[in-house]
């Protein structure tokens, strides 16, 4: 059943330079309990989605068109508090920057628990109790006397683990997690995106995932929606997207990162950086930086279509899609690159991975 | 082999975090021990990459090296000559040679001065270049890193993240160094654009035949681009080797740890990841002992106890636990419906042995004993007798003594009990227990 499904979105800010749109015409949905990423470089726009969701664009920044039906209700039309009970209460986010997301001057229980007498109509008595045991829950050891520690007296991963129990406290549908452990090293993400997988299974909680690590993506999501300036490009199932990647940008990525045990000399390098959101390049707009880029690339802005059939694919239930001219015919060169597996006996999706 | 370039020995880094006066009067010294105790060595041309997670000292390593930070004790030699001991002229002259790139390119930038000045103040502080000569020197260094001689007139805030990355670079390069110290100078950026930085790094030592020291927390990074791997824990070098040495397979406990966590950029990867119990101790107080005893999955069993390795493990962690708490629910965490402090012994016993992840019964008899007493004693609210129940038979070889680096063969250094002789039995009990 869907949840969250989302329509054409399209949000802008007004600065002085002119309009940036950050975000354009996005659409895609998200199942109950499932685990959905995405996935971009800064300034991909996959934060201001997230933002979005919650209704949390403020000025400059403007949602100009498109819808967002959370559970039926689309989530623009309603009143500032019919917002405002959803936030937090059945849409929960864990933002980047624990130590940013929690007030320095309450008690980490007391922030806990505040959701709680909020949206749950909890006594104090019960909320104390109830936040204790996420504290636990989440990891923290000696949970009644860490209750009323302030955040400045938590590690950096104990703060992430105490945003993740103030966004699970009020058992949300679905958990926006933008960046959960980019600021935490590997053996804490380890851990925090276990428990976090863990608790989502627990209390059936659907997951979108933002972030620009493929591991992370790899280890935790279902599906994936890849994002470029403000776009996204590629939409798959997970293993099709680390097994045949369909958009030149997804290769690009994925080859770019340095993986253990691998001898490669040099990485492969995506050249330029991603444009400027004032002035989008005309047509595709990762042409200046595709290595497969053609004339056609520069004059006409692909659509996401079906990689097999070319058929448009821009409707949110669209489960495989990819914004290339390729898939449309209008590439006389085609796309040059292959996906190796190291380590595997066999691919699992098919005979075309190897294209 | 060579001389090496750089030869740190014994380097110690302590910051005092005494509250004031008073404190130091009643001899209340609080020191975090930040770097402590470190060898390395730097050979020509080569890169040694520095990891370890947030807050091991890398980056106090790095910087008490060139003296950017006063160090503590010890020596660190350069082409035989001790930096450590040189006087401040004298050590300008030297830092010529030894140069180093920041993690956040925009702080590391004066935001006030023009790119042009940024990379041509080390040539004027140097006296290296002037006039003429000097806007040649920059436009050929901004060409170099891959800028524009046209930036030169810019500022720093027109420019992006990997962009300013390369200004530091080529402000690092004016001098024309021998040694470029690197910490985390990829950790701001995006994948594609760390990807370009890396490569030009390598370009650039390759052509100029640049030493590096790279230090940088993400592993997979370090592996790409190092030559040779030192990995720190709490202000100590736990292991060195060649990259190959370190990573294929990892021997040190630690190591491994570190490298079973990356999350693998693979769907259908499904290894084994280690997650190390509890947090980094605070370097204002290690733990005794081998510094990573307290959350080592292959901490060494004392004579007399054969058990598996993971409930030792949950084992010391109860004892741990005991030794630092002060109350019962420091043990076990009060929920809705329970108070430890009011339940049963029985009830007790089943929660500590939840919480801690423990067997029903320990599978040595003495160990069960022990634990059985320890229980009691934490029942009556009596944490000390508790620690005592233990203190017997809940202890490890590796709370009692640091580790000495082992040589392994051919400089390859290795900081854990399971590398002396003695304890090849565990050894032996671990490669059994992968099988």
């Amino acid at each position: 059943m869907t949840l969250l499904e989302v329509n054409d979105l399209t949000v802008e800010f007004y600065t002085e330079d002119g309009v940036v749109r950050a975000v354009d015409g996005l659409s895609y949905e998200i199942e109950r309990g499932e685990k959905f990423g995405v996935v971009g470089e800064s300034g991909a726009g996959k934060s201001v989605t997230a933002l979005s969701l919650m209704r949390l664009i403020e000025s400059p920044g403007r949602i100009v068109k498109g819808e967002i039906r959370f559970d039926g209700t689309d989530i623009l039309e309603l009143s500032e508090s019919e917002v405002r009970d959803i936030r937090g209460n059945r849409i929960a986010m864990i933002f980047q920057d624990a130590q940013t997301a929690l007030n320095p001057v309450y008690t980490v229980g007391e922030q806990i628990a505040e959701a709680m007498r909020h949206h749950l109509g909890y006594d104090d008595e019960e909320a104390r109790t109830r936040a204790i045991e996420l504290l636990d829950q989440v990891g923290i050891p000696e949970a009644e006397l860490r209750y009323s520690d302030y955040p400045h007296e938590f590690s950096g991963g104990m703060q992430q683990r105490a945003v993740i129990a103030i966004a699970l406290a009020c058992d949300p549908d679905l958990l926006i997690a933008d960046e959960p452990t980019t600021a935490l090293d590997v053996t804490i993400e380890a851990k925090i995106l276990k428990q976090i997988e863990a608790l989502a299974e627990e209390f059936d909680t659907a997951i979108q995932l933002i972030t620009h690590d493929l591991g992370v993506v790899a280890e935790l999501c279902d599906r994936v929606m890849v994002m470029y300036a403000g776009q996204p490009v590629e939409k798959a199932s997970v293993e099709q997207l680390f097994y045949d990647p369909k958009h030149p940008y997804t290769v690009g990525l994925m080859s770019s990162i340095p993986r253990i045990g691998d001898r490669r000399e040099r990485l492969q390098t995506i050249p330029g950086t991603m444009p400027d959101l004032v002035e989008v390049p005309t047509g595709c707009s990762f042409h200046p930086r595709c290595p497969y880029a053609e004339e056609a690339c520069r004059q006409t802005e692909p659509q996401l279509v079906d990689p097999d059939t070319g058929d448009v694919a821009t409707d949110a239930a669209a489960e495989r899609a990819a914004a290339c001219l390729e898939y449309t015919g209008e590439l006389t060169g085609g796309l040059d690159y292959e996906v190796t597996v190291e380590g595997d006996e066999q691919l699992p999706i098919g005979d075309e991975a190897d294209d | 082999m060579t001389e090496p370039i750089i030869r740190v020995e014994g380097l110690r880094k302590y910051y005092d975090t005494t509250g004031g006066f008073v404190d130091r009067l009643l001899g209340n010294e609080q020191l975090v021990k930040a770097v402590d105790g470190v060898d390395l060595e730097l050979y020509e041309g080569e890169t040694l990459g520095i990891v370890g997670e947030s807050g091991c000292g890398k980056t106090s390593l790095g910087r008490a090296m060139l003296r950017l930070i006063e160090p503590t004790d010890g020596s660190v030699y350069y082409h035989g000559e001790d930096l450590t001991e040189l006087s401040s002229r004298k050590l300008r002259a030297v830092r010529k040679d030894l140069q180093y790139i920041f993690q956040d390119p925009l702080s590391s930038l004066n935001p006030r001065m023009t790119v042009g000045d940024i990379v041509g103040e080390p040539l004027d502080i140097h006296g290296l270049a002037s006039g003429a000569e000097r806007n040649e020197r920059i436009y050929e260094l901004l060409d170099v890193v891959g800028l524009s001689p046209s930036h030169a007139d810019r500022y720093p805030h027109e420019f992006s993240g990997g962009q300013r990355q390369r200004i530091g670079i080529a402000r690092a390069l004016a001098v024309d160094p021998e040694v470029i110290v690197c910490d985390e100078p990829v950790s701001a950026l995006d994948v594609s654009v760390q990807a370009q930085i890396l490569n030009l790094l390598e370009d650039l030592q390759e052509e100029f035949g640049l030493s590096y020291i790279f230090i940088a927390h993400d592993l997979s990074v370090v592996e790409h681009i190092s030559d040779r791997v030192a990995v720190m824990y709490l202000g100590e070098i736990v292991e060195t080797g060649t990259t190959e040495e370190v990573y294929q397979p990892p021997n040190h406990p630690y190591a491994e740890a570190l490298l079973s966590a990356i999350p693998e950029p693979d769907p259908l990867w499904d290894g084994d990841q280690i997650l190390l119990s509890g947090s980094v101790p605070s370097p204002l107080d290690p733990p005794s002992g081998c510094r990573f005893h307290s959350r080592c999955p292959k901490i060494i069993q004392p004579d007399g106890v054969d058990v598996d390795p993971s409930e030792w493990r949950s084992a010391m962690n109860f004892k741990h636990r005991i030794d630092d708490g002060s109350s019962v629910e420091a043990v076990v965490a009060r929920t809705r419906d329970e108070d430890p402090a009011e339940v049963s012994r029985e009830r007790l016993d089943t929660l500590v042995r939840s919480e801690f992840d423990l067997p029903d019964r320990l599978s040595d008899p003495d160990l069960e004993t022990a634990f059985s007493e320890a229980i009691d004693a934490v029942h009556d609210d009596d944490l000390d007798a508790a620690a005592d129940a233990l203190a017997d038979r809940f202890r490890s070889p590796c709370e009692a003594e640091p580790p000495d680096a082992i040589d392994v063969g051919g400089g390859h250094r290795i900081a854990c009990h399971l590398q002396d002789e003695q304890y090849a039995d565990e050894r032996l009990r671990h490669a059994d227990h992968a099988d």
